[in-house]
């Protein structure tokens, strides 16, 4: 592979960034399930974070889909949001 | 191997006590209760799952490899990447997780208030345990068994006397570690009679290896019967003479097992155990109901004619087994916290053996 | 468009034409010449490290496979005894702790050392003597901690080390302090080879190379460097708090004095699993350059294969409590833990599916790579799928704990490591040695290993469901277990065998060259295959590719005749071109370090201070950490002196500064580093505090009164004035002017500030009446501090070293790189000291 420019065209910060939001959810469900073990207000916040999570990732699409790179920064977007949305299950299912 | 012993309970038929804790079939696949049968369920389906999945990547392998151009020019691509790494594991993967948060929840259902409970205290290397009315009241304390009543939830209250043990009896359910300062419930039920083996699963130094247990699954009118004390039809040990067969090892290392009879001896009668009993120091940490002994950093002794192992399932119960065990405990269970009484004569463990046999 | 201002016009100008001068190619290879005799210790080239590196670490892979050997032997049959029960017992622990820590971290860490510099095209890693310092540490110390077995003081606690089966009650030798130090130790090491990496790699690729275009082995070490920065301090910490309980009896894991042992299994499980990953993801990188050469094409789905690196970095981290399903956790939260573990499969999946793809596009060349390449990737696809069932919080219920656990982590970790790490020896033997190793032998070796691996493990599967738990030394027979065990005991021995012809084999074609290298065996096409001496490449390329060697077949001879930048010394002293993370445009010379023998000494005092710390000899112990704090400072006294050249020109007449200051320096990359891990390790600090309190809120007593707190937060905050000033002090300084005694003054005055921060800190909570033995609080309180008052104690000694180079007259004008270090490193403590004491004072009030 030859390319032209010596510019780096891929938004791999962005990719950063997804994962980023799955890890402040990540933490905040886990936090919310250890502070109230018992308490339906941990589910009550798991919702409500995976919600803010899955705005978080249109924010970041929005803000850096014109950086380029294909299709690096929807898929780690998606994988994000999978990861996100495989989070919030517990919540509901459990 | 030699012939099993006989010890036949009232609701078995010639089910024998140590074919039927472990071997085959494997007991996390032979569910004894709902709290195991669902995992079984599960396992089965997960086995398939994994079977397939490695098929399909040795089929996919074998095409990149050694397959014909044209296949190979189909997977020999990004497309391959999206469909076989993202999409078809993102389904399966959605799949299971919302099955097992689903069994997870219906086997974590809540504790009602009217099960039997029993609470297990973890010890290096042996189980405490203490059967409990409603209210929590201590009715019996035995060691090394768990007898539960068929067809009737049972919650287990897992605690620890020292360092981190774990529960677990798989043809009945998972297992749950006992952690010192905290209580787990685990809650179980056997649908049939009959015995299942648990093992301590977390390494807990020492003869961990050694820490095992019997559960003991009765019909409710025998269920009465043990919590009540009586014997369950258990032949006496004095009519055990036979060496068990099981353990030839530990027989060979031991030395001990061929049983010395009391009477023969200068000493003898049950009474004279019981002296001995006290003036070795026994009672220090071993007790026995209506006795002056009276210790609780061993096993409590009062039932033991009953219990089918010594050791914590280590040895089966037998006269011959009992003598060894007092008379060189390390040898058998290197680094238990009994030490050999090597120094008593033969006649004198047996005196000990015999009264530890007395029903009561 | 530009990163950094750098004209990308510039780049036309290579290759260049014309003669280059005389002298030149002998001006360098006299620069980096070969150690002999006696130098090989004092060494710091990544070419020497790196082998050592890579040698004692498949030496500790032989020695932890002879002691699985001996428990193999132990368990061919119920009731054996072979192995007294207290020998299994250190066997196992050692197996696994060995395994772990000394061959699989390290062993990845050492072939970064190895490949990275001349896979990015640099001179050397960017700390030489740092990299050196982390091996001799790590030799030592290895060393040591293994001897400990042939005198029964092993560590018996298994290699998780749960108290309180590992507290001073139950385990009362030194055993378990030979583990907890030993081990600390060597994760210090790791840490600072993580620091090198991750500087080697976002500032030290050759021009051109953008992210893009980084080798997958590259992207694969950085994201493996960053996951060690995050996961080890939490381990470090854990070691740190379960020996000041066992020393000090502070009850961290006691409960019945308000601590609780699940805090040990988050501690160690927070850095456990992403260890899996940490040991899995470099191999990947390593499968993913091999499989581009044997497939004779570019990798398939590059950008997914990194995006599932960076993926598999972050959601490994929300996997740990896996480890602790059965320990009666809230089950919405090992839902959320389950989750995880399932989404963490998605990239995994993703590599192997572009590592087949890549397979099926390409023209197999079949080799012994090849071999260990397909095998590897059946082996880890059958142990992640276990992995998948025991993700399953209900399967794991029954399977946690048993054989079946056995099974999986060594088919995980073999096919996702170990088979790989053959490869990549066949690989990269050519690189150097003199000779390749036997493809013919390579072929036994593989077929033995590889069936090896399934005669030993696939049985254990069953011997889990059939309910027999790990780490047991023995088992009663009549249980249906002992044909599965003898056969899993004849299958250790076929891999050993495997194992041991390759050692034959070894000792057979290895002679090592950095020159007269057997060379590109396989056909890569990446920038490590470029001819090379101990200074790496002649001229460093330009890159303009992913595969510059297959897409530019001239490029090798260009390089050899120095048509690219750096061609000779452009100072007469060893450097390397620093280039801007993103973009990779050049941005400054940096001038490198030489052979030392002060990182050996170092490394020697560090390993005695913890040795004589673990046998308690304390006093030893503190004249070996003297000794080893000084011998740091003599070797760091050389590295900012002053220069000859403020520019120079690298090639091509392009001039760039040397040696640079401030936040484009790689020395302030490297403190910002360093400054994550101290960040870590006060952030699981301060989680350990506020976990104690959510398990045992009774025993919290009220803090000390506000005024106090205000004071120790506002000498603090002076202390982070005091160091911007000093900074600022320095800077009205005209270029390489001294500005007299005020910058390392304000810097002292910091320092001294910060003390006594940490000091009225203390003291304070001491009035109030804490005790530290008392409580989880006052353990936790008290760790803080005084984690807060070594990092203060630090800071006093490097504000007299700056003294030190004041007093010669060396801090000039208007920036220096000692200066910038230490008043960062003042300025850091400052703001840790302040947020760790004002939670702990505020929250959760009392």
């Amino acid at each position: 592979m030859v390319a032209g420019t010596f510019k780096e065209s891929t938004d791999w910060q962005g990719a950063g960034w997804a994962f980023s939001v799955w890890a402040a959810h990540f933490s905040a469900l886990w936090g919310a399930s250890s502070a109230f073990p018992v308490d339906p207000a941990a589910r009550w916040i798991a919702l409500v974070a995976t919600v803010l999570a899955l705005a978080a990732l249109a924010l970041v699409w929005r803000r850096r889909r014109d950086i380029g790179g294909g299709f690096v920064l929807p898929l780690a977007l998606g994988l994000s949001a999978v990861a996100i949305l495989f989070g919030a299950l517990p919540a509901l299912v459990g | 191997m030699s012939p099993p012993i006989s010890m036949v309970l009232p609701m078995t038929d010639a089910q024998t006590v140590f074919d039927a804790w472990w071997g085959w079939p494997p007991p996390v696949l032979d569910p004894a209760g709902p709290y195991a049968e669902s995992v079984t369920v599960l396992a089965w389906a997960l086995f398939a799952m994994g079977a397939v999945v490695t098929a399909i990547v040795a089929a996919a392998l074998y095409v990149a490899l050694f397959g014909p151009a044209k296949l190979k020019a189909r997977i020999g691509g990004e497309k391959t990447v999206w469909i076989m790494g993202i999409a078809f594991p993102g389904v399966v993967l959605l799949g299971l997780l919302v099955w097992g948060l689903t069994l997870t929840a219906s086997l974590t259902d809540p504790i009602r208030g009217d099960e039997q409970r029993i609470r297990v205290t973890g010890h290096m290397w042996w189980w405490d345990v203490e059967y409990l009315d409603a209210q929590g009241r201590v009715v019996l304390r035995d060691a090394n068994e768990v007898h539960l009543p068929v067809g009737r939830p049972v919650v287990l209250e897992l605690r620890s006397a020292d360092v981190i043990h774990s529960f677990w009896v798989p043809n009945l359910s998972g297992k749950k570690d006992m952690i010192p300062g905290r209580t787990n419930l685990l809650k179980v039920q056997a649908e049939k009679a009959g015995y299942f083996g648990g093992v301590c699963a977390e390494y807990c130094g020492g003869p961990h290896a050694l820490m095992g247990f019997v559960a003991v699954a009765h019909e409710d009118a025998d269920y009465r019967r043990f919590i009540a004390g009586e014997p369950l039809g258990v032949p006496s040990l004095a009519e055990q003479q036979d060496v068990p067969g099981q353990l030839p090892a530990l027989a060979r290392r031991t030395g001990a097992v061929a049983p010395v009879s009391a009477q023969a001896g200068a000493v003898g009668g049950a009474l004279d155990g019981e002296a001995l009993f006290m003036a070795n120091g026994c009672a220090a940490c071993h007790r026995v109901a209506g006795t002056e002994a009276n210790g609780l950093a061993g096993p409590d002794l009062t039932h033991l004619s009953r219990r089918l192992t010594l050791a914590a399932g280590v040895l089966p119960n037998n006269r011959g087994s009992l003598q060894g065990w007092i008379a060189d405990s390390q040898a058998i269970k290197p680094g238990n916290r009994m030490p050999s009484y090597d120094l008593l004569s033969a006649q004198d463990v047996a005196a000990i053996a015999e009264w530890l046999d007395t029903p009561r | 468009m530009s990163e950094t201002g750098f004209d990308h016009a510039l780049y036309d100008r290579f290759p260049t034409q014309g003669p280059r001068p005389e002298g030149e190619l002998e001006e360098l290879e006299r620069i980096w010449c070969k150690p002999t005799g006696w130098q090989l210790l004092t060494a710091v080239n990544n070419n020497y490290i790196g082998i050592y590196y890579v040698g004692t670490a498949f030496l500790f892979f032989l020695l932890a496979g002879v002691l699985s050997l001996g428990m193999r032997v132990q368990l061919a049959a119920p009731m054996q005894e072979f192995l007294p029960l207290e020998t299994y017992n250190q066997f196992f622990t050692m197996h696994g702790t060995v395994m772990m820590f000394l061959f699989a971290v390290p062993m990845v860490e050492a072939i970064g050392v190895l490949l990275l510099p001349q896979m990015l095209a640099a001179r050397d890693l960017p700390f030489p003597r740092l990299s050196a310092y982390a091996f001799w540490a790590y030799f030592v110390g290895g060393l040591l901690f293994f001897c400990s077995l042939f005198v029964g003081l092993a560590p018996d606690g298994g290699w998780f080390m749960y108290p309180p089966l590992t507290s001073i009650a139950y385990s009362p030798g030194i055993n378990t302090d030979f583990w907890l130090l030993g081990i600390g130790f060597i994760e210090i090491s790791a840490i600072a080879g993580a620091i090198e990496i991750i500087v080697g790699v976002l500032r030290t690729r050759a021009p051109g190379m953008t992210l893009s275009r980084m080798p997958i082995f590259a992207w694969a070490m950085l994201v493996f460097a960053v996951m060690i920065v995050v996961a080890f301090p939490s381990v470090i910490l854990g070691t740190l708090l379960l020996e000041l309980e066992r020393a000090f009896n502070w009850p961290f894991f006691d409960p019945t004095r308000g601590g609780d042992p699940l805090l040990w299994q988050h501690l160690f499980w927070f850095f456990g699993h992403p260890e899996v990953y940490i040991i899995f993801l470099p191999a990947a990188g390593l499968m993913s350059m091999m499989v581009a050469t044997i497939a004779r094409t570019e990798l398939v789905g590059y950008r997914l294969n990194v995006l599932a690196i960076i993926a598999t970095g972050f959601i490994s981290f929300g996997v740990w409590a896996h480890h602790m399903f059965s320990t009666g956790m809230p089950r919405v939260s090992t839902g959320y833990f389950s989750a995880a573990s399932m989404a963490v499969s998605l990239p995994a999946g993703i590599q192997v599916f572009c590592w087949i793809a890549t397979l099926a596009s390409g023209r197999i060349r079949w080799s012994v790579p090849a071999l260990f390449v397909v095998g590897g990737l059946l082996v880890f696809v059958m142990g992640g799928l276990t992995g998948v069932m025991v993700g399953m919080v209900p399967f794991d219920w029954q399977a946690h704990d048993t054989y079946f656990i056995v099974a999986h982590l060594h088919y995980v970790l073999i096919g996702g490591m170990v088979l790989p790490m053959f490869g990549a020896f066949y690989y990269w033997f050519g690189m150097t040695s003199a000779r390749p190793l036997s493809e013919r032998l390579g072929g036994w070796v593989f077929w033995l290993i590889f069936s090896g691996i399934h005669i030993t493990f696939l049985p254990m599967h069953l011997t889990g469901l059939m309910g027999m738990p790990r780490r047991v030394y023995t088992y009663l027979p009549d249980r249906g277990l002992d044909l599965l065990n003898l056969v899993s005991t004849v299958g250790a021995f076929v891999i050993a065998a495997g194992v041991l012809l390759f050692v034959v084999d070894l000792f057979r074609n290895f002679r090592f060259s950095a020159e007269e290298e057997a060379g590109n065996v396989y056909g890569g096409g990446t920038l490590e295959w470029l001819p090379t001496g101990l200074y790496s490449t002649r001229s460093i390329p330009l890159v303009r590719s992913r595969e510059p060697l297959w897409d530019d077949p001239g490029l090798a001879r260009r390089v050899e005749e120095g048509r690219y930048f750096l061609p000779g010394s452009a100072t007469g002293l060893r450097e390397t071109l620093i280039t801007s993370p993103i973009n990779a445009e050049p941005q400054y010379l940096q001038i490198m370090p030489g052979p030392s023998p002060w990182p050996l000494a170092a490394a020697v005092g560090t390993a005695l201070h913890f040795l004589a710390l673990t046998v308690q000899a304390y006093g030893f112990s503190l004249v070996c950490g003297l000794v080893a704090v000084a011998c740091v400072l003599r070797w760091l006294w050389e590295t900012d002196r002053p220069l000859k050249h403020e520019e120079a020109d690298v090639g091509a007449g392009i001039v760039l500064p040397v040696a640079i200051t401030g936040p484009s320096s790689h020395g302030w990359w490297a403190l910002n580093t360093l400054m994550v891990v101290m960040g870590m390790i006060a952030f699981m600090a301060v989680f350990a505090y506020l976990y104690l309190y959510g398990i045992h809120p009774e025993v919290w007593i009220a803090p000390p009164p506000l005024w106090q707190s205000g004071l120790v937060a506002g000498l603090a905050a002076a202390a982070l004035g005091l160091a911007w000033a000093s900074r600022a002090v320095l800077a009205r300084s005209p270029k390489g002017v001294f500005p007299g005694q005020g910058p390392w003054l304000l810097a002292a005055l910091g320092s001294g500030a910060l003390a006594a921060s940490a000091w009225l800190n203390w003291t304070g909570w001491q009035d109030a009446g804490l005790d530290a033995a008392a409580s989880g609080q006052g353990a936790t309180v008290f760790a803080l501090a005084a984690f807060q008052g070594v990092c203060a104690a630090i800071a006093v000694i490097m504000a007299h070293y700056l003294g030190y180079r004041s007093g010669r007259g060396l801090l000039t004008g208007p920036a220096n790189v000692t200066l910038d270090i230490v008043v960062r490193f003042i300025g850091y403590v400052a703001l840790q000291g302040l947020l760790t004491a004002l939670v702990v004072r505020f929250f959760p009030g009392g």
